[in-house]
Parts: structure tokens; C-alpha cells; sequence
């Protein structure tokens, strides 16, 4: 089973390859078929998450195969939505090559094949560039973590003397590999990854975050507060920048999701899975906003801002406990400060998450929208909500406090209460101020002739680190690493 | 791909607000769930159905004004957290419980907890105030749900900051401090958004020193 679970992307992507010949109508509906039955692939990958099956280097545990398998079906969803008749094969192909590429990462557990499947994902990230309006803040995000992830997870390789993957990394190795995690994942709001933003090539976005947090448990064991601390300042600032600006951007809201999932899972592991969801499935509904315009903002909303019922209100929860929990277990004033102002921030994050989520809910916008991209949305939202009411042992992580028994039906009663009132009860009046136009993705300006020379810096330090990575397998075949 | 130039501002309005009023019930519904000892859990919890309301209060309101409540949720529950952070206990169980044993939270020494307490729970009640201010009900059916939600805030203070063993006194501190913030909201509702910004701003900073002489304590 493990075998076609991984590998059915890569074949609907090749297979993909082949329609490219067709009419543009028929490719379309071939694509999307395709990408309806990659992410069902991905469901049942989802599904299976907990069986501990074993293929080849790769071993299915709960945390990385959740990340892996809600990053895989975002990005098949977005692209069903994304389309529109184009027949976007190409995109296609790289989505099933890079989904079967972060499976066999996520779940690696030798350092050789982990590199080469990292490597697998960035290739397809590299090669949508082209067709994206500002491919060079794509490349050198790519470039930028695939150096950082090669050269430390070489390097912590070589000091501690395995071929297994490490459990946890500590010292000036985790410079580098936090590095690769922050670049790739999107936290930088105005470059990088969110360079693949407005169009079909946004479908690969979630395998670039969900590749970041599968990088999370192999170099942390929940004590990183240093970088978590950073991060979640990062994701409270992101939030309240959006709410205040009157022209938000795209990237900034997706900067929150990912920078606030983010800092919880580096101290407290077990989030993971539902951390990376949460990030994985918030980028999508932002990916898919501009198709989706005038229609779905308080469902957008509600995934984004991370509120009770939802999947992220769990990990905010967990992540409270985790830092208070440690906050009381430190010896010493200076030892609990960082613990404690992480705890003492989340409720602030929390805050500006809502307050973002609030901002999108109000706006009045032209409608432009695409059917197929808002059943997607919605989709994505009730994914969202289904995962947030799944009992504690869901994910590998509880999202109800205590032993999570009285939270299901509390859940589910609240939702049950919201329906009801949204129905019957009498509703306010609102005026809301048209907005003129749907946010722009809100990237940094980059002068031609700079990105010209950045790219080509881009390409060289891709090239050197696939050259690295091509020299350590060399010699982990020659010693054999297995 | 389904285009009109103008935005359709009936049926958006209308989804934002039957978005309000779900949420808002949803919010009261969780937040009730844990403050009842129905569900076991910790205070975060309650901020959890807090920020739902606050969700469904800010729809109501435009921009400036929602940043606002958004602020004023941020302290509530930094308040409720410095509660915590004085028991060393998140639960909201564990928190009744050792006042049930060594006195309400306002009331237990060292000074210089017993006053940090205070403030936290000044800033909480005036950011609940400054909350329940956005919006102003505007009839009596949204009036009773202004009502409920603000008892559910004020059993949210009371529970950490004041929750002796007597049932009657717990009641008579609840309806006391939803009636000061009641009062507080309906002299707030009256003025400009940048008043409403800087009482918030006042509670915060009185909540992050609360927390910092806590923590000087330890």
C-alpha cells in the first residue's frame, strides 16, 4: 500500500506529461481530474498515517506523514481550483514529482535519501519559477535553504559519525537548519517562496511549507525557544500588520499562519502535525483568494485566524501549555523569562490572528470568482473544521485540553449553536466599506538588473549544493550507508 | 469565471453577519463549556471562545475600531494569564481549587502578588469594558447577547482573580464585576476609537507590569 500511496503522485504527474498534446479543454479536465484523484491519494496517506509501515528508508509515523499528506492534498486542491481551462500539465508534473518527493522526505529516516528527496522537492519549486511573476525570489529562497539544509545536515552527519537521520541537533548546526526551515517555509513576508502567489504555480507553495516543518523533528526535541520566540513576534506582528493596513497582502497573511505554527512546533514536537496542517491549509484558502473574489471571506477567515473548533486553535492551546509548563519548571528567573514571555505572548497572537481573520470577514469585494475555486475554499474550510473535531490521539497531538473527552461534544455543540444562531437568530445590520480590489501578493520590488544577478547567484548555489549532496551519496554508497 | 464589476454588498453583508452571530454563539458556547467545569481545561480555553466573540463583535465594526477589541482581547487574556502565572497552575480547576483552600487571588500574600493580582485584574475588567463597547448593542435582542456575553467575561475574572468557597458572595462579585464593566462599556461606546485605544493601551501596560512583578516575586 505504502509503495502506490507515495509513489501515485509522481505517476499522475507523469501521466500528466503525456496529455500535453491535447486541446486546452480537454487537458483541463484531465489535469483537474487528476488532481481530484492525487488529493483522495493524499487522504488515504492521511488515513494510514498511524500504521508504522515500513518502505525501504522510509517509515510512516503519525507527525511527518500528517505533514506530508495535508501539504500533498493542498497543493492538488489548489490546482483543481487554480486551472480554470488552462490545462496547466506542466504544473501538474511538478506538483506529483514534488508530492512523492516530500512523502519520501518526510518519512526518511537515512540522511542520504532525505537529502535527495529535499533536493526532489526543490527541483520541481525551481522549475515552476519561470511561469511566476517574480521567479527570483522563489530561486533564492530555494537556494538559500537548500545550502543551509545540505551543509548542516551534512555537517551533523559527518560529526556524529551515522547515516540515520538525527533525532535532535544542537550547537552552531542549528543555525543553518532553522535557517533552511524559516527560508523555505515563507516566513520572510515581502520574498521567497510567496514568489509563486497569483496563479496555478501557487500549488506548489504548500509542498515548500510542508518540506520545512518535515525538516522540524529531525533537528529539534521542543527546546528551541530562541527560535521559537522570534517567530511567534514574527507571526503577531504579520497579523496585526494585515489587520491595520487598508491595502493587505497576500504574503503577510500567509507569514502569520506559517510563523505562528511554526514557533509552537519547536517547543512542543507533538504539534506537528497539526502545526503544519493548519500552516499548509491557511496558505491554500490565501492562494486561492484571488480566485475566489467576493465569495468565501468568512471561511477564509475563520481557517486563518485559528479560532476554537478550527485545527489551529489546538496547537495555540498546546503551545500555551507547553511554554507555562515550562515557565514553571525553570530553576531560575532568567530560565523562565523566555518560557514566559512565550506564554504571555500567545494570547497577544491569538488576539491579532482573530483581528486578522476579522479584517478579511469585512471586506465588501468585487466578485470575481471562480466556482470550482470556491467549493475548493470551502472544502479546505470544512477539512479545517473536520480536523479541529477530531479526538485527542488525531494528529499525534490532543487539541482538546486535559483528557480531550468533554472537548468533542463541546466542539461539536458549539458549531451546532453557531449554525442554529446564524439561522434563526436576528441578524445585525452591517455597512461595510467596499474594498477596490482584491490584495495583491506584496512582494519586495526587485530591480531588473539585481534579480538578474541574484538569480544567477540563485542557480550557482543550487548547483553547489546538489553537487554536495551527489558527493555525500557517492560515499555513502561506497561505505554503505544503509 | 462569474465577474459583476460592483460588489454585491447585500449578500456579503448579510453572510458577514450571519457570521457574527454564529460565531458569537459558538464563542459563548466553548467559553461556557470551560467555565462551568464541564469540560475540564485551562484558562486558554476561555480566551479561545473569548477571541470567537471578539471574531464576531469585530465584523460589526470598521477597521480602527476592530483593531481596537482585538487589543482589548489581548489583555483580557493577559490578564486571565497573569493569574495563572501567580498559581504556577493553568488549569482553570487548579486555580479554583487552591483559592478554595488559601483565599482568593486578590486577597493571598505576599504583598506584592496580592497587589500584581489587582492590577491584572483592573486591566482585565476595564479591557473587558473597552470589549464589550464594540459594538453597542443596537437592540434589544442583540442586548440580551451583550448581556451574556458580558457575565461570561466577568465569571471569567471572578473564577481566577476572586472565587471564594460562599456561592452567594461569587454571585454578588460576578454581577458586581459585569455591572462596572457594563457601566464602563456604556461610557466608552460614547467616545472616539483613539479614547477606546489609549484606555486599552493603559490596561496593557498595567497587565505586562503586573506580570513583571509576579515574576520578581519568583
Amino acid at each position: 500500500m505504502l509503495p502506490i500511496l507515495f509513489l501515485s503522485h509522481a505517476v499522475l504527474g507523469a501521466a500528466l506529461v503525456l496529455t500535453r498534446d491535447l486541446p486546452e479543454a480537454q487537458r483541463s479536465v484531465v489535469v483537474r481530474g487528476a488532481a481530484v484523484l492525487g488529493a483522495g491519494s493524499a487522504a488515504l496517506l492521511f488515513l494510514t498515517r498511524g500504521s508504522n509501515a515500513v518502505w525501504g528508508a522510509a517509515r510512516l509515523e503519525p507527525g511527518p506523514a500528517a505533514v506530508a499528506s495535508v501539504a500533498i492534498f493542498c497543493a492538488w486542491a489548489i490546482l483543481v481550483a487554480t486551472d480554470q481551462g488552462a490545462g496547466r500539465w506542466d504544473i501538474g508534473a511538478l506538483v506529483g514529482a514534488g508530492a512523492t518527493g516530500l512523502a519520501l522526505f518526510a518519512t526518511s529516516s537515512w540522511v542520504v535519501p532525505a537529502l535527495l528527496f529535499w533536493l526532489c522537492v526543490s527541483g520541481a519549486l525551481i522549475a515552476s519559477a519561470p511561469s511566476a511573476r517574480t521567479p527570483v525570489h522563489v530561486v533564492m529562497a530555494i537556494a538559500v535553504s537548500d545550502a543551509c539544509f545540505v551543509g548542516g545536515l551534512v555537517a551533523s552527519s559527518v560529526a556524529e559519525e551515522t547515516w540515520r537521520m538525527p533525532e535532535s541537533v544542537s550547537g552552531w548546526l542549528l543555525v543553518p537548519l532553522a535557517a533552511a526551515v524559516v527560508v523555505r517555509s515563507g516566513v520572510l513576508a515581502k520574498t521567497g517562496v510567496w514568489g509563486l502567489l497569483g496563479g496555478a504555480h501557487a500549488a506548489l507553495l504548500p509542498l515548500a511549507i510542508g518540506s520545512s516543518f518535515a525538516l522540524v523533528p529531525a533537528v529539534s526535541t521542543g527546546d528551541e525557544i530562541a527560535v521559537a520566540l522570534p517567530l511567534l513576534l514574527a507571526g503577531t506582528a504579520a497579523a496585526s500588520w494585515f489587520a491595520w493596513a487598508s491595502a493587505p497582502s497576500l504574503a503577510l497573511l500567509g507569514t502569520w499562519s506559517i510563523a505562528t505554527m511554526l514557533a509552537v512546533v519547536w517547543i512542543e514536537p507533538l504539534a506537528l502535525g497539526k502545526a503544519a496542517a493548519t500552516a499548509c491549509l491557511g496558505v491554500a484558502v490565501v492562494a486561492l483568494w484571488p480566485s475566489v473574489g467576493g465569495r468565501a471571506q468568512s471561511e477564509r477567515a475563520l481557517v486563518v485566524a485559528a479560532v476554537p473548533v478550527t485545527i489551529g486553535f489546538g496547537v495555540i492551546l498546546g503551545g500555551a501549555v507547553a511554554a507555562f509548563t515550562r515557565a514553571g519548571a525553570a530553576a531560575t528567573v532568567v530560565e523562565a523569562l523566555p518560557w514566559t514571555l512565550f506564554a504571555a505572548l500567545l494570547p497577544a497572537a491569538s488576539a491579532a490572528g482573530v483581528t486578522a481573520g476579522a479584517a478579511i470577514g469585512r471586506r465588501v469585494e468585487p466578485e470575481t470568482y471562480e466556482p470550482v475555486a470556491v467549493l475548493v475554499t470551502w472544502t479546505l474550510a470544512a477539512v479545517a473544521l473536520l480536523l479541529g473535531l477530531a479526538p485527542g490521539p488525531q494528529l499525534g497531538f490532543s487539541s482538546g485540553p486535559g483528557a480531550a473527552g468533554g472537548a468533542l461534544p463541546l466542539a461539536a455543540a458549539a458549531v451546532v449553536a453557531a449554525g442554529a444562531a446564524a439561522r434563526f437568530a436576528p441578524r445585525p445590520t452591517i455597512v461595510l466599506q467596499p474594498a477596490p480590489a482584491l490584495p495583491g501578493p506584496g512582494l519586495l520590488d526587485i530591480p531588473a538588473r539585481s534579480a538578474r544577478v541574484l538569480s544567477i547567484a540563485g542557480l550557482a548555489l543550487l548547483v553547489a549544493a546538489s553537487g554536495a549532496v551527489l558527493w555525500f551519496t557517492y560515499v555513502g554508497l561506497k561505505t554503505g550507508f544503509l | 469565471m462569474s465577474s459583476s464589476p460592483a460588489p454585491s454588498s447585500d449578500f456579503q453583508a448579510s453572510s458577514a453577519a450571519a457570521f457574527s452571530v454564529g460565531t458569537r454563539a459558538a464563542g459563548v458556547v466553548i467559553a461556557l463549556g470551560y467555565l462551568s467545569g464541564i469540560v475540564p481545561g485551562p484558562i486558554v480555553a476561555v480566551v479561545g471562545g473569548l477571541g470567537l466573540m471578539t471574531y464576531g463583535h469585530q465584523l460589526l465594526v470598521e477597521r480602527r475600531a476592530a483593531l481596537v477589541a482585538g487589543a482589548a482581547l489581548a489583555v483580557l487574556g493577559g490578564a486571565l494569564g497573569v493569574a495563572a502565572l501567580r498559581w504556577g497552575a493553568l488549569g482553570l480547576s487548579e486555580i479554583r481549587g487552591v483559592q478554595s483552600v488559601l483565599g482568593p487571588t486578590l486577597l493571598v500574600g505576599p504583598p506584592q502578588s496580592a497587589v500584581a493580582s489587582g492590577i491584572a485584574a483592573g486591566a482585565g475588567l476595564v479591557a473587558l469594558g473597552v470589549w464589550l463597547a464594540l459594538p453597542w448593542p443596537s437592540s434589544r435582542g442583540t442586548f440580551v447577547g451583550w448581556g451574556i456575553e458580558a457575565v461570561i467575561g466577568a465569571v471569567a475574572l471572578v473564577s481566577v482573580f476572586f472565587d471564594p468557597a460562599q456561592p452567594g458572595l461569587w454571585t454578588l462579585a460576578v454581577v458586581a464585576a459585569s455591572a462596572v464593566a457594563g457601566g464602563g462599556a456604556w461610557l466608552l461606546h460614547k467616545v472616539a476609537d483613539v479614547w477606546r485605544a489609549a484606555v486599552v493601551s493603559v490596561a496593557g501596560a498595567a497587565a505586562i507590569a503586573a506580570a513583571a512583578l509576579l515574576v520578581s516575586v519568583r
